[in-house]
């Protein structure tokens, strides 16, 4: 069942891709959390655009984001579909970058909004690499 | 609305029930005729048709709405399939509203329709396609970055936001419960919810685990299958029929630059909602204390309560308080959700705002019998898509004439 619950998931993503997501979760592969920078005004949209959202401009590049944030909200759910049961689910709040929703590897038990936590990879499979945050301190 | 009165004259809602066995196709069409039959005109004096696709999880919908228009053998002058996920129903509402108002034509029925497919493979249908279909589904709506972390319903997006909500503006459990409660209790008053004579006491909340924290399985709605159907009018036919018409006094829509969850600022602050508020109070001339009657679209107990927030009936923090201590329901300031919402009339995504619609429909006519809100004039409905990332508010009024 994961094997056929990974291909769809790849299969997806790829269907509901925009000109980013590629370099994105090749970058999540070789181990580098990146997105987009505005070469104009300097804007870093989350998730990353080949475009500036905010201007409009189209000179971009790609960036490392910070490995380090804090935890804004937090739950978990026991009838998990891709990771194993309690699969633990919170958006990490980036300096300057805004929320990212991600699988957060640590029980819920030992988890409080505010927390410093840490980015790292999860591989799913050869095909697809996520990420996920523990609490740091 | 300035220069053209548009009048909702006949409305219909079919049971709300988790599965139907029936093909939705006669659901649909039975729900339109039941609606032409409550306004009490001639069939073919309809001109205008406005639907839903027939369900958020199907694929192929292609040209749903020319099929039932042939189905139902009425030429028609205007017809149009909405989709924007919950606000679905509210865009097909919307384009009836339009098109009358735009002259094209002179009744326009909207249609809002969804079915939950079970959980299982379809006849013939392999394990493969049919995880195929359910994991794309929500990829689509999460987005291809979102969409890789294993969410199938959004549940613990809203149960975050409910965390959020609790952490910033000091509501509790408690006051989560109590929205779930009122709105059983309306449920009760509501022979065609999902949640009739199921009682739901404020001890049942307090022994209940969390399902996905911190909500619990009673803090969330149930997708189900159902249907909504009302009938829009020019004033001129809507003052020749021998009944009382409901008068469309403002609309107001508004999206914020998010798709699912607004994870660029506050999960628990919804500005779609307010700007969408603002507009249609305005538009109405009326204010927040004057509506009797209000339908919302709160799919979770604690988004219910964030809900009469940002459309304004209570300050930030509040509507806990008010849920339990009866501002919200009969005898109260103001009745919100006589259907029993979303958490307990049961919750068919794309046809809901039509099941609101309904509801307040029925109400301003003085006919929701047992459920009656004593002297409803002014009635609000509200609907959403994502996580309240775009909104949609509409005012009606009671002919007073
Ligand atoms: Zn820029």
């Amino acid at each position: 069942m994961k094997a056929i619950i990974d291909s769809s998931t790849v299969r997806a993503i790829k269907f509901n891709s925009d000109g980013a997501t590629k370099h994105y979760y090749n970058a999540l592969k070789e181990g580098r959390f990146q997105s987009t920078q505005c070469q104009q005004c300097n804007h870093i949209p989350f998730p990353p655009r080949m475009f500036c959202p905010q201007c409009g401009s189209t000179d971009i590049q790609w960036i490392d984001l910070p490995k380090q944030g804090t935890l804004y909200a937090f739950t978990q759910q026991s009838r998990a579909l891709r990771f194993n049961a309690p699969d633990v689910i919170g958006l990490v709040s980036l300096p300057d970058i805004g929320m990212i929703l991600t699988k957060i590897d640590a029980p819920i038990e030992q988890l409080s909004i505010g927390q410093t936590v840490e980015w790292n990879t999860f591989k799913v499979d050869d095909r697809l690499t996520v990420h996920q945050f523990h609490p740091i301190t | 609305m300035k220069n053209h009165k548009i009048a909702m004259i006949g409305a219909a809602m079919s049971p709300i029930t988790k599965y139907i066995e029936e093909p939705i196709f006669d659901l649909a069409r039975r729900t339109i005729e039941d609606a032409i039959v409550d306004a009490g005109i001639d069939r073919h004096s309809v001109d205008g048709l406005s639907i839903t696709p027939p369900s958020l999880a199907y694929h192929n919908t292609a040209m749903f709405v020319s099929r039932l228009g042939e189905h139902l053998g009425i030429s028609l002058k205007s017809l149009a399939c909405t989709e924007n996920g919950g606000c679905s129903a509210a865009l097909a509402l919307r384009w009836a509203i339009m098109e009358v108002a735009l002259g094209q034509c002179d009744v326009a029925v909207a249609l809002g329709v969804d079915q939950r497919l079970k959980e299982m493979p379809a006849p013939g249908e392999t394990i493969e396609a049919f995880m195929d279909r359910s994991i794309h589904g929500t990829v689509a709506v999460y987005s291809s970055y979102d969409g890789a972390y294993g969410l199938g319903p959004p549940i613990p997006y809203y149960a975050m936001a409910a965390q959020r909500y609790m952490h910033e503006a000091g509501a509790t459990k408690e006051d989560l419960a109590w929205a779930a409660i009122r709105l059983r209790e309306h449920a009760n008053k509501n022979p065609a919810a999902m949640f009739h004579n199921k009682a739901l006491t404020i001890e049942d909340m307090n022994e209940a685990t969390d399902f996905i924290p911190p909500l619990r399985l009673s803090d969330c709605s149930q997708f189900v299958t159902g249907a909504g159907a009302v009938v829009i009018a020019n004033e001129r036919v809507a003052s020749s029929l021998n009944t009382t018409p409901v008068w469309l006094r403002g609309w107001g829509q508004s999206h914020h630059p998010s798709a699912f969850c607004n994870s660029s600022d506050n999960i628990s602050r919804y500005p779609a909602v307010e700007a969408s508020a603002n507009q249609a109070f305005e538009q109405a001339n009326v204010t927040r204390q004057d509506i009797d009657v209000a339908e919302v679209y709160g799919v979770f107990s604690a988004t219910e309560l964030m809900l009469c927030e940002e459309i304004g009936f209570f300050p930030r923090g509040k509507s806990g308080v008010a849920f339990k201590e009866g501002k919200t329901t009969y005898g109260g300031d103001i009745v919100i959700d006589p259907s029993g919402g979303r958490l307990s009339l049961g919750h068919p995504a794309c046809a809901t705002p039509m099941l609101e619609a309904y509801e307040i429909f029925k109400q301003l006519r003085g006919e929701a019998e047992t459920r009656q809100v004593p002297n409803a004039k002014l009635g609000l409905l509200h609907a959403e898509h994502g996580m309240l990332n775009g909104s949609a508010i509409s005012i009606w009024e009671r002919d007073n004439a």
